[in-house]
C-alpha cells in the first residue's frame, strides 16, 4: 500500500474542489450557484499553492503564499462584483416580468 | 538593492502608474471627472508613446519594482512586442476618450436623465483608466502571477464598463462575461500555480526560456491556454462577445474589441512563441481561428443590425490573430510581424468602426442596416471613416490590415502552408462581402426626406476619423511598427 | 540643358515626387470648405508636374522610398514615359472639360476629389518600379474610380457601381495572390527582376485575369459598357483612355519580357482571346444606340488588338522589345483618340464657338480606324511590323485578319458618327466655351504628337509611303462603303438590340435593361425576376434561420463546458506526446 503523503492529499484535494466547482459553474443553471461556484474553484486553487508552498523539505516558500493572500483579495472582489451584477440582472428580470403582465393584461 | 542598470528604466512604471492615479482622482472628484479623465488619457498616451519610443531607440528595459528584485518583487520588461501593445493602447485609447468626452456630453444634452448620464460617464472615467492601467500592467509584467492579477482587474473593469448602459441585455451580457472570464483567469491561476510547481519562478522570460514539456508544465500549458482562448472569445468560446460588444455604450465597444481582446491573445503569444511547441499542437489555435473566420464572417453577413455587424466581424478577426500561429515556427520572424500589425491595425480600425457606428447609432436613434441609407449626409466625417476602416478590415492596400495579410500569405507560403494562405484568402473575400453590405448602406446616394438636426457633436466625428486615418497610415509606415517589433 | 539639370540634380526627384503628390495636395484643398474655391482653381494645374515629367525626364531616374509601404521604388522607364504623357494628356485635357461640364453641379467638388485622388494614382501605378508600389496604386485607383462612376447616383449609376466593385474585389484578391505567389520565389520584389525572372503558370494565370478585368478582357469586360455611359464624360474619357491602360501596363510589367523564357501556349492563347475581343466588341456595339455604350464596346475591341499584340510578344519572345514600343504606340494613340471621342460627346455640338467640332472629330474617330496619314496608321504599321516576325501559321493568319480588323473599326466608328449626328442638340451649357477649348486641346495632340514622339517618329517615316497608304486606305474604304449600303437599305428599327453588358444579362435576371431602347413588356418581366429572388431570399433566410440556430447553441453554457473540457484535454494529450 502507497503511503498519501499529506501534500499530495492536500493537492488532489484542491485540484478535486477546482474540478467540482467547474463542474457546479457549467452545470447550474441559477446565478448565484455560478458564482459560488467559482469561489470553490479559487478555494481549490489556493489549497493546491499552499501544498505547493510546503512541496519540498522542511523550508515553507513564501511566494505562494503571497499569491494566495493576494489571490484571496482578488476573488472577495470579484465576487463581490458578482453579486452586484447578479442583483441587478435579478432587478431587471423582475422589471422584464412586471412589463410583459402589465402588457399581457392590457391586451386581454 | 541600488542597482543602477535598473533603476534608470523606472519610467518603465509611468505608463501603469499615469492612468492608475488618473481612476483613482476622477473616482474622487466627480464634479471633474471629464476633464480630469481627459487629461489623465492624454498624459497616459504620451507615456505609452514615450516607452515605445525609447525602447525602440535603446532597446529593452527591465525593472524591478520598488527596488525588490524577483522571486518576492514583481517585475516590469518591456521589448518590442509589449511596447508595440502599449503604443496601440495609447493611440486608441486617447482616441476613445476624445470621442466619450463629446459622447456623454451629446447624450445628455439630448435627454431628460441628466443624472443618470452624469453617473454614466463618472463611472466610465474611473472604470476606463482603471483598465488601461491593467492592460499596460498586463503587457509589461513579467511575472505571471502579477500578470493573473492584472488579467482579473481588466476583467472587473471591463464587465463594470459592458454592465455600465444599465439596459438589461447589456446586464445579461456583462453577466455572461463576468462568468466566463472568471473560468478563464481561475484555469489561468492553476496553470501559473503548476508553472511554480515545476520551475520555482514566477519570471516569464525564465520559464519560456527554459521551457521543456514535463506533464505539469503541459498541464500548466494547456489550463493557461484554454482560460486564455476562453478570454479572447476564439471560436467556440465566443459566445459572450457579440452580446457584450453590440449592447455596451459605444465607447466602451471601440475599448472592448479594439483592446481588451488584444490583452488575452497577447499573452497567448508569450506562452506560446517558443518553437518547442510547434508540433501537432500549434495547429489547435490555427483550425478554432480559421472556423472563426468563416463562421464570424457568415454571421456578420447575416446580421440586421450595425454594431451586431461589427462584433461579429471581431469575431472573425480574433480568428486572424490565432490561424497564423503555426508561422511562427518560422525563424525568419516573418510570422511575429503579421500577427502584430493585424492586431494594432485591427484594434485601430475596429475602434474607428465601433465609434463610427454608435455615432450614426446616437444621431440616428437606431443601427438597422437597411435603414441607414442617407446617413452619408448627416455625417460625412463618420461615414469616411467608416468607409476608410472598412478598408483595413477587408486588407486591401495601403491599409495596415493589407500589410498583415501579405505578410502572412507570404508566410504561409514560404512554409508551403497552402490551406492557411487559401484560408486567409478566403476569409478576406469574406470580409468584402458583408464589409460592403454595410458600406453600400451607409455610403448610398440616396436623400433623406427629413434633416433632423445634429445631435454629435464634431469631436466624435473626427476622433474616429483619426483612428481610421492611423490604421490605413500604418499600411503607409510599416517598416517603423516592424522594427519596433524586433526589439528583443 | 534643362533636362539635363532634372537628371542629375535633386530637381528631377522632386519632380518625381510631384507628379502624385500634387493633385493628392489639391484634393486635400478640396476637402475642406474654405478652401474648395483655390483647389478648383488649381485642380486642372495639377497634372503640370506629371507632363514635365513625361517631356523632360529621361528614363533611369531613380527615387527609393525605404519609408513607404515596405520600401518602395519609383521612377520613369521607356514604356511608364509613354504612358505617362498619355495619361496626363487625357487626365489634364478632361479635367479642364470637367470645369466646363459639370459648371453648375452643385456636387462638383467631389467629382473633382475622386478625379484627383484616381488621378495621382494612376500617376503612380505608372512610376512605379516594385511590385507592392504597382499594386498599391493599381488597387487604390481601382477603388477611387468608383467615385467616378456612380458621381450621377442615378439607379444605373449606382448598378454599374455595383458590378464594377464586385469586379475590383475579384480582380484584387486575384492579383494579390498571384502577386505574393510570385513574390515568394524572388529575390526582391523590382520589376526590372519580375521582368527578367521565370514564373509559375498558376500565378501567371491570376495576375493576367486580375489585370485583365481592368483591360476588359473578354468575359470580364462587362462593366465597360455599364459604366461609361452613366459616368460623366470627362469620367468616361480618363476611364477609357487611361485607366483600362493601367491593365495592359500591369501585363507588361508582370509578364516575363525576357528572350529565354517561352510560356507555351500562352502567345497563341492571347493572340486568339484579342482577336476574339477585338470582333466581339464592335458586333456587340453596333447594335447600340447610346454614344458611349458604342465607344465602351470599340475601346473593348481595341483593346482586344493591344491583347493580341501582347500575345504576339509571347509567342515570340526575341522581339519584345519592338512589342514593348508597338503597344506604348498603340495605346498612347488610342487613349487619345478615344479620350477626344468621349469627350466629344459631352460637347454641346449646336453652340456657337463649336460649329467647327462635328467636322474635327472626323479626325480622332478615323484615326482609330487607322485612316493613312493619322496616328492610327503609325499604330497599324508599327503592329504590322510586329506580325512580321511571328512564326509560320500566325504570319499568314495575323496577315489577312488584320486588316479586317481595321474594317471592322471602321465600321463601329461610322455607327458611332452617325448617332452621334442623329443625337438631338444638347441644352447650351455654361462652360461650353471651355469644353470647347479642352477638347480642341486634346484634338491637336491627336493630330500633331505622332509627328513629334520620339517613339513614333521612327514609323512616321514609312507611313507617307504610297504602298502603306493603299493598306491602310482600303480597309476604311470598304467599311465606309459597306455601311453607308446599309443606312440605304437595311430597313431602319429593325436591328438587333443587346443591352449594354452583354452577356452580364444571362446571369443576371432580365429586369431593366439600362438602355431603355427596347424594353420588353414589363409585366412578365417583373414577375421572373420576383420569383427568382424570392427564391435566393428563402433560401438565404433558411440558411440564416439555421445558422442562428446553431449560434444559439453555441451560447449555451453546457455547449461552451463541453468545449472548454474537450479542448483542454486535446491541448493536454498534444502537449504530451
Amino acid at each position: 500500500m502507497t503511503m498519501l503523503s499529506p501534500s499530495l492529499i492536500y493537492g488532489l484535494t484542491g485540484l478535486l474542489l477546482f474540478v467540482m466547482g467547474l463542474a457546479g459553474l457549467l452545470g447550474c443553471a441559477e446565478l448565484l450557484r455560478k458564482i459560488l461556484a467559482t469561489n470553490i474553484m479559487a478555494s481549490g486553487i489556493f489549497l493546491f499553492l499552499i501544498t505547493i508552498a510546503h512541496g519540498s523539505g522542511t523550508l515553507i516558500d513564501p511566494v505562494p503564499q503571497a499569491m494566495v493572500l493576494t489571490g484571496i483579495v482578488v476573488s472577495v472582489s470579484s465576487t463581490a462584483v458578482a453579486l452586484a451584477l447578479a442583483c441587478h440582472v435579478q432587478e431587471a428580470a423582475r422589471r422584464h416580468d412586471l412589463l410583459q403582465k402589465k402588457r399581457g393584461t392590457v391586451r386581454r | 538593492m541600488t542597482n543602477p542598470a535598473l533603476h534608470s528604466s523606472a519610467w518603465l512604471i509611468w505608463p501603469v502608474a499615469a492612468p492608475l492615479t488618473g481612476a483613482l482622482l476622477t473616482f474622487l472628484f466627480k464634479d471633474h471627472s471629464r476633464r480630469l479623465g481627459l487629461f489623465f488619457a492624454a498624459l497616459s498616451s504620451g507615456l505609452g508613446t514615450a516607452l515605445a519610443w525609447q525602447i525602440l531607440g535603446h532597446g529593452p528595459a527591465h525593472y524591478a519594482l520598488g527596488g525588490w528584485q524577483p522571486p518576492l518583487g514583481i517585475a516590469l520588461r518591456a521589448d518590442g512586442p509589449a511596447a508595440l501593445m502599449v503604443m496601440m493602447t495609447a493611440i486608441t485609447g486617447l482616441a476613445v476618450s476624445i470621442y466619450s468626452g463629446g459622447y456623454f456630453q451629446s447624450r445628455r444634452r439630448n435627454s431628460k436623465h441628466h443624472a443618470l448620464h452624469s453617473a454614466q460617464e463618472h463611472a466610465f472615467w474611473s472604470l476606463w483608466l482603471l483598465l488601461w492601467a491593467a492592460l499596460n500592467g498586463l503587457f509589461l509584467s513579467n511575472d505571471i502571477f502579477n500578470i493573473y492579477v492584472s488579467l482579473e482587474l481588466v476583467t472587473l473593469s471591463s464587465v463594470g464598463l459592458t454592465a455600465l448602459s444599465g439596459k438589461p441585455p447589456s446586464l445579461v451580457a456583462a453577466m455572461r462575461y463576468l462568468l466566463v472570464s472568471l473560468l478563464g483567469s481561475l484555469s489561468f491561476l492553476l496553470g501559473v500555480g503548476f508553472f511554480y510547481k515545476a520551475y520555482g519562478t514566477l519570471a516569464l522570460t525564465a520559464i519560456i526560456n527554459s521551457l521543456s514539456l514535463s506533464p505539469p508544465t503541459s498541464m500548466a500549458l494547456a489550463l493557461i491556454s484554454i482560460g486564455l482562448l476562453l478570454k479572447s472569445a476564439l471560436f467556440p468560446f465566443h459566445f459572450w462577445l457579440p452580446p457584450a460588444h453590440a449592447n455596451a455604450l459605444t465607447p466602451v465597444s471601440a475599448i472592448l474589441s479594439g483592446l481588451v481582446i488584444k490583452g488575452s491573445w497577447y499573452l497567448f503569444y508569450r506562452f506560446w512563441h517558443v518553437e518547442l511547441i510547434f508540433t501537432a499542437v500549434g495547429l489547435v489555435p490555427a483550425i478554432l481561428g480559421g472556423a472563426a473566420i468563416i463562421w464570424g464572417a457568415w454571421q456578420a453577413f447575416a446580421q440586421q443590425r450595425l454594431k451586431m455587424l461589427v462584433a461579429y466581424s471581431t469575431v472573425a478577426q480574433i480568428g486572424y490573430l490565432f490561424v497564423a500561429f503555426p508561422l511562427l515556427a518560422e525563424t525568419s520572424g516573418q510570422g511575429h510581424g503579421a500577427l502584430f500589425y493585424f492586431a494594432i491595425s485591427h484594434s485601430c480600425a475596429k475602434g474607428a468602426m465601433f465609434l463610427a457606428a454608435g455615432t450614426f447609432f446616437l444621431q440616428m436613434g437606431h443601427d438597422r442596416i437597411r435603414d441607414l441609407a442617407g446617413v452619408r449626409q448627416l455625417l460625412p466625417v463618420s461615414s469616411f471613416a467608416f468607409g476608410l476602416a472598412a478598408l483595413t478590415i477587408m486588407g486591401l492596400p495601403p491599409s495596415g490590415g493589407f500589410i498583415a495579410k501579405y505578410l502572412y500569405i507570404n508566410t504561409a507560403i514560404n512554409q508551403g502552408l497552402w490551406w492557411l494562405a487559401l484560408l486567409i484568402l478566403l476569409g478576406s473575400g469574406l470580409s468584402a462581402a458583408y464589409i460592403f453590405r454595410a458600406v453600400s448602406a451607409i455610403l448610398s446616394p440616396q436623400l433623406l426626406r427629413i434633416r433632423p438636426a445634429l445631435v454629435v457633436s464634431a469631436s466624435m466625428q473626427w476622433s474616429a476619423l483619426t483612428l481610421a486615418l492611423i490604421s490605413l497610415l500604418l499600411g503607409i509606415i510599416a517598416p517603423l511598427p516592424l522594427a519596433l517589433l524586433e526589439v528583443s | 540643358m534643362t533636362s539635363q539639370l532634372l537628371n542629375n540634380g535633386q530637381a528631377g526627384v522632386l519632380l518625381l515626387s510631384l507628379v502624385p503628390g500634387l493633385p493628392l495636395l489639391v484634393a486635400l484643398l478640396l476637402v475642406m470648405r474654405s478652401s474648395r474655391r483655390t483647389g478648383m482653381r488649381f485642380a486642372a494645374w495639377s497634372t503640370l508636374p506629371a507632363l514635365a515629367a513625361a517631356l523632360l525626364l529621361q528614363p533611369g531616374i531613380d527615387l527609393e522610398v525605404a519609408w513607404f509601404f515596405m520600401g518602395g521604388r519609383m521612377g520613369i522607364d521607356e514604356m511608364g514615359r509613354s504612358f505617362l504623357l498619355l495619361a496626363a494628356l487625357v487626365w489634364g485635357a478632361a479635367a479642364w472639360f470637367a470645369h466646363g461640364y459639370l459648371g453648375d453641379d452643385p456636387q462638383r467638388h467631389r467629382f473633382f476629389f475622386f478625379y484627383l485622388i484616381t488621378m495621382a494614382f494612376n500617376f503612380g501605378l505608372i512610376l512605379a518600379q516594385d511590385m507592392l508600389g504597382f499594386y498599391l496604386f493599381f488597387g487604390l485607383m481601382s477603388i477611387s474610380a468608383y467615385g467616378l462612376i456612380v458621381h450621377r447616383g442615378s439607379p444605373e449609376a449606382r448598378r454599374a457601381g455595383r458590378v464594377y466593385m464586385v469586379l475590383v474585389m475579384v480582380g484584387e484578391i486575384l492579383l494579390f495572390s498571384g502577386m505574393v505567389l510570385m513574390a515568394a520565389r524572388l529575390p526582391d520584389l523590382e520589376l526590372a527582376t519580375i521582368a527578367a525572372s521565370p514564373t509559375g503558370n498558376l500565378s501567371l494565370t491570376l495576375l493576367f485575369i486580375g489585370f485583365g478585368i481592368k483591360a476588359g478582357l473578354l468575359p470580364l469586360h462587362v462593366w465597360l459598357p455599364l459604366a461609361h455611359p452613366v459616368a460623366p464624360a470627362p469620367a468616361s474619357a480618363v476611364l477609357s483612355g487611361v485607366m483600362i491602360k493601367a491593365g495592359l501596363l500591369g501585363w507588361l510589367r508582370f509578364l516575363p519580357m525576357s528572350q529565354e523564357i517561352i510560356l507555351p501556349g500562352w502567345g497563341e492563347a492571347l493572340i486568339i482571346l484579342g482577336l476574339m475581343a477585338a470582333f466581339y466588341g464592335v458586333a456587340i456595339g453596333l447594335t447600340q444606340t447610346d454614344t458611349k455604350t458604342i465607344l465602351a464596346y470599340s475601346s473593348i475591341s481595341q483593346m482586344g488588338i493591344m491583347t493580341m499584340l501582347v500575345g504576339c510578344g509571347l509567342l515570340a519572345p526575341n522581339q519584345w522589345p519592338q512589342v514593348a514600343t508597338a503597344v506604348s504606340i498603340y495605346a498612347l494613340h488610342h487613349g487619345l483618340a478615344k479620350a477626344s471621342l468621349f469627350l466629344a460627346t459631352g460637347l454641346p455640338m449646336a453652340q456657337k464657338n463649336s460649329q467647327a467640332a462635328p467636322y474635327l472629330i472626323l479626325l480622332p474617330a478615323l484615326a482609330l480606324a487607322g485612316l493613312p496619314l493619322t496616328s492610327g496608321a503609325i499604330a497599324k504599321f508599327a503592329m504590322k511590323e510586329i506580325v512580321h516576325g511571328l512564326p509560320a501559321p500566325w504570319l499568314t493568319l495575323l496577315g489577312c485578319v488584320l486588316p479586317l480588323t481595321a474594317l471592322a473599326t471602321t465600321l463601329i466608328v461610322c455607327h458611332f458618327l452617325k448617332t452621334m449626328a442623329a443625337r438631338q442638340p444638347q441644352e447650351t451649357a455654361r462652360g461650353a466655351a471651355v469644353m470647347t477649348r479642352a477638347w480642341l486641346l486634346l484634338w491637336l495632340a491627336v493630330a500633331l504628337l505622332p509627328w513629334f514622339w520620339p517613339h513614333q517618329q521612327a514609323y512616321a517615316a514609312h507611313v507617307t509611303q504610297l504602298n502603306l497608304i493603299w493598306q491602310g486606305l482600303w480597309p476604311v474604304l470598304a467599311g465606309g462603303a459597306m455601311m453607308l449600303a446599309a443606312w440605304r437599305w437595311w430597313p431602319s428599327g429593325r436591328g438587333i438590340s443587346v443591352p449594354a453588358g452583354d452577356i452580364l444579362w444571362i446571369f443576371w435576371s432580365q429586369d431593366h435593361p439600362p438602355t431603355a431602347a427596347k424594353r420588353p413588356p414589363q409585366q412578365k418581366q417583373r414577375s421572373d425576376k420576383e420569383a427568382l429572388s424570392q427564391q435566393l431570399q428563402q433560401i438565404f433566410h433558411l440558411v440564416a434561420r439555421h445558422s442562428r440556430r446553431l449560434e444559439k447553441m453555441l451560447m449555451r453554457w453546457s455547449l461552451t463546458g463541453t468545449a472548454y473540457l474537450l479542448l483542454g484535454l486535446l491541448f493536454l494529450v498534444l502537449l504530451l506526446k
